[in-house]
């Protein structure tokens, strides 16, 4: 007989609480340096000034609630697509703690976001390939399409400190989306 | 041939107002002036995605479940893209973005799969 064990629900709002907190600390961050403008100014400016103290809190925190909450994926009762997204996300997870914590002039610094954007997408493509297996949750597997297509949009349309910021917003949506549909689903299963 | 369900009939008809709002925009995104016609290709790219998923709709469709909402949203997200492009105007944008939402909703709802995965191939 097997049952499942809605257990996976803790593991989604840390998820959940990851692009929360990393977005409010955010905002925080561009509240407290009047001079940057939005669209205008790279978000490196912030990360680089004293302002940017919040947000490298943020991405360091967030970077390692993302990883915790990724767990809960890895450990689904045996199917294969939300595996790979749980393992990139726990790596996309640990490289955005690298980037928080390493100057932006430091190579690791480039490395490690560049690292964290690949494995970032990797895993998107893998929620996809889950989603839509078996029929499973397509309206969740529809967000992901939708915010990759206006994500690659967004590289054609806008300069580097408008897509940068298109980015970023559409990561902290697609990580809420991801927390929420792990909340509406089971995640393990134990065989009895 | 099977009655199809008015939810579909629906998905229907949203796909063909969707394609025909995005051959509005494409036609009036052309300048005369410099008769630049770029930015039309992009237009007409929503234009054939709207078309085909009208035609996902019908009892004709060939595909399965997953890639008919799978295109719902590829053409909602190529809609917001082109959009941010600045290759359409962006009320034309904004309205054809909530047909291609509507359209991912008709798609991914329970009536829908069931039409396609059993009723459609009752000829």
């Amino acid at each position: 007989m097997i049952s499942e064990k809605k257990s996976g629900g803790a593991f989604a709002v840390l998820s959940i609480m990851a692009a929360s907190l990393f977005f409010i600390l955010m905002i925080i961050s561009i509240a407290d340096m009047p001079g940057w403008a939005f669209g205008e100014d790279l978000i490196e400016e912030i990360s680089s000034s004293d302002s940017g103290v919040y947000m490298r809190s943020g991405m360091a925190l967030g970077g390692m609630l993302l990883a915790f909450g990724s767990i809960g994926m890895v450990f689904n009762g045996g199917r294969p697509g939300k595996t790979a997204e749980g393992v990139l996300l726990m790596i996309s997870g640990i490289l955005l703690v690298w980037v928080a914590f390493f100057e932006h002039t430091d190579p690791i610094h480039e490395v490690a976001l560049m690292l964290f954007i690949i494995t970032f997408i990797l895993a998107a493509i893998a929620s996809i390939y889950d989603d839509f297996k078996d029929n499973r949750s397509m309206i969740f597997g529809s967000l992901t399409v939708l915010l990759l297509v206006v994500w690659i949009g967004s590289y054609a349309a806008y300069e580097p400190a408008m897509y940068q910021m298109v980015w970023i917003i559409e990561a902290v949506i697609w990580v809420i989306a991801r927390g929420i549909n792990g909340l509406c689903e089971p995640t393990i299963n134990k065989r009895k | 041939m099977t009655v199809r369900p008015k939810i579909v009939k629906a998905g229907f008809w949203f796909g063909i107002l969707g394609a025909l709002i995005a051959g509005i925009a494409t036609i009036m995104a052309f300048v005369p002036e410099t008769a630049e016609a770029a930015n039309m290709w992009l237009g007409a790219l929503v234009v054939v995605l709207f078309f085909a998923l009208a035609g996902l709709f019908t009892n004709d469709g060939s595909v399965g479940w997953g890639v008919v909402v799978f295109m719902a949203a590829l053409a909602t997200g190529v809609a917001v893209a082109v959009t941010m492009f600045g290759a359409m105007e962006i009320w034309f944008g904004i309205i054809i973005t909530v047909i291609g939402v509507i359209e991912i909703v008709i798609a991914a709802n329970s009536m829908t799969g069931r039409w396609i995965k059993a009723d459609r191939l009752v000829r």
